[in-house]
């Protein structure tokens, strides 16, 4: 069989990946995982290096 | 007694004023002029535009969140800064124009800055609501482009082919991030509709690269590699059948075509259905006067019309900018008692790095300031604001420079409880720093990114906390900006 006419050079998911991305239960445990990412994040952004000496 | 006077009630505006009120003891004011009555929680404008929200959903009423907290509400538009005063009035104040077309002097001890950008649609011939295309950037402009899309989505059902152009409308325009999400959802939605097959979907984009969204580029550790989200941002184009024009300035918006330029020197023509593309941002035009009635708009403000702050705004060559350039208090350099936040001070230079095409357009994005550094940035100013009128400190101490916050941001690529899902990304630091991470120039322990349902959930609750945040509800401020 002939490939694709212009197969794209761009990574695309394999049909594993794709299929996690919606399966309830990876997600839910993603969900887990990346809010503690994002709450690490903003925990690190309002606690500095921000401050600039005393005076707080 | 002094009174904090913040101009604006967005992202930063709001969250500055709220911070400083709960702050400060009764006896100081806290007052904000606006000169809408609503809140906008912007993000959540792009599910507005493809007919998903209706604006209600994202607004909220000022004046009684206000009136709850003990804020004072003058509806207008700030047109100029008198900071030393005026012959008529010595103390420094803001002169204000009220919705009847009246003036009057809100005067100041602090003054903080939070008028957003100016939605310079004027920059493109023809584009922008006025002219041929669509925004979402107001919720207004939203609901507009829901009407256009859902008018393509009818008579796609009729078996008509359409194309629908979604990106930047500008050159030098900023928020990538934005119109990333809207070509997704209005992918997600044709796809919902039914009517995909039929539809050509086109990105155009200022970014010489996709995955740049004005920040450089990202990097992520991925099975093994270091990879630069342009890697993950073309896997989602192709994976979704999204053409792209990249390194694009669009020149001219007409009625169903547009004319654009490429950083190769290219040229193209592109005629569309229907399209959505951002305009570039400038200050909003304050204007500013010594009392003896002397111009000072040049000393206050940068020729962007963005209000300078302590940044380094000497001119210097991509290889020389530093993460040191970027402001870390926002207070001004010639007057200590006026801070600017948000969109609205000045960047010292753009994130990305500049490009231009062949003929000396510039073809690059502008550096975004996005929802979370706006609100900690208002929070920072208006802490440092409070200090100075108790006393507690002789200079503003608190910090918050985009090269030491991280931001976490979530992009949606359709609206869905189990079919949605949206891009989740942290970044640590915002403006990279190569002196503290040689490599890459931000932290790769910190910076990430993955495209789910979880990321769609995660942007749903964004969305409610942050509105529950804005109305002031009880226990408002433990929801960190
Ligand atoms: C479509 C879209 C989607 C976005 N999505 C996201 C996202 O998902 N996540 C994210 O983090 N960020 C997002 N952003 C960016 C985010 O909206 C901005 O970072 C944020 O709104 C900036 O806050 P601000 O307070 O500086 O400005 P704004 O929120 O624009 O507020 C400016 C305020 O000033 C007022 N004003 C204007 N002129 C005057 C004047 N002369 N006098 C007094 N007041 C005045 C305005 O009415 C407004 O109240 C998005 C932006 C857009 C356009």
């Amino acid at each position: 069989m002939r490939p694709p006419e212009t197969p794209s050079s761009a990574a695309v998911p394999t049909r594993a990946t794709a299929f996690l991305r919606t399966f309830v239960p990876w997600q839910l445990f993603r969900f887990a995982a990346i809010n503690l990412k994002m709450i690490r994040m903003i925990l690190l952004s309002h606690r500095g290096p921000g401050r600039d000496g005393p005076g707080r | 007694m002094a009174r904090l006077l913040v101009l604006g009630a967005g992202i930063s505006g709001h969250t500055a004023a709220l911070v400083a009120r709960r702050r400060l003891p009764a006896a100081h004011r806290v007052a904000v002029v606006s000169p809408l009555e609503t809140y906008n929680w912007i993000p959540s404008n792009i599910w507005v535009g493809v007919g998903v929200m209706a604006p209600s959903e994202v607004l909220v009423p000022l004046r009684p969140v206000y009136e709850k907290t003990g804020v004072d509400f003058v509806q207008g538009r700030a047109v100029e800064l008198r900071p030393d005063g005026s012959a008529e009035d010595p103390a420094p104040h803001v002169v204000v124009e009220t919705p009847d077309g009246g003036r009057r002097r809100e005067p100041y001890d602090y003054l903080i800055n939070a008028t957003g950008p100016k939605l310079n649609f004027a920059a493109t011939p023809g584009l922008g609501p006025s002219g041929f295309s669509h925004s979402v950037c107001t919720s207004g402009h939203a609901a507009d482009a829901a009407r256009g899309f859902l008018e393509c989505v009818e008579r796609l059902k009729r078996g008509e082919r359409q194309t629908l152009v979604v990106g930047m409308g500008h050159g030098t325009c900023t928020c990538e991030g934005a119109a990333f999400e809207y070509v997704f959802n209005v992918e997600f939605e044709l796809r919902r509709h039914g009517v995909r097959d039929k539809a050509r979907l086109v990105f155009l984009t200022n970014e010489a690269e996709l995955g740049d969204f004005g920040v450089d580029g990202l990097r992520f550790r991925q099975g093994g590699y270091v990879v630069h989200s342009r890697f993950f941002a073309e896997s989602l184009f192709a994976e979704r059948g999204v053409e792209r024009i990249v390194g694009a300035h669009v020149r001219e918006v007409q009625k169903g075509r547009l004319r654009y330029s490429t950083l190769d020197g290219g040229e193209g023509e592109l005629a569309f259905d229907f399209a959505m593309l951002l305009p570039p941002f400038t200050g909003v035009g304050l204007k500013a006067a010594a009392r003896d009635g002397r111009d000072l708009t040049a000393e206050l403000f940068a020729p962007s019309g963005f209000m300078k702050v302590d940044a380094d705004y000497a001119p210097k060559d991509w290889a020389d900018w530093r993460a040191g350039d970027w402001p870390r208090t926002y207070a001004s350099p010639s007057r200590p008692n006026l801070f600017a936040v948000g969109i609205a001070f000045a960047p010292p230079h753009a994130i990305s790095r500049p490009r231009r095409a062949p003929d000396g357009t510039p073809i690059s994005p502008a550096p975004p300031r996005t929802g979370m550094p706006s609100a900690i940035i208002g929070r920072a100013a208006a802490l440092n604001a409070a200090d100075l009128m108790l006393g507690r400190a002789d200079r503003p101490r608190r910090t918050a420079s985009m090269a030491e916050l991280g931001a976490a941001c979530v992009a949606s690529a359709g609206a869905g409880w189990w079919s949605g899902t949206a891009a989740s990304m942290t970044m640590y630091p915002i403006v990279p720093d190569y002196e503290r991470y040689p490599e890459f120039g931000r932290d790769l322990d910190r910076t990430f990114g993955e495209i789910g349902s979880a990321g769609h959930w995660i942007k749903q609750i964004l969305h409610r906390m942050f509105l529950y945040k804005a109305r002031a509800k009880p226990g408002w401020w433990l929801i960190p900006e």
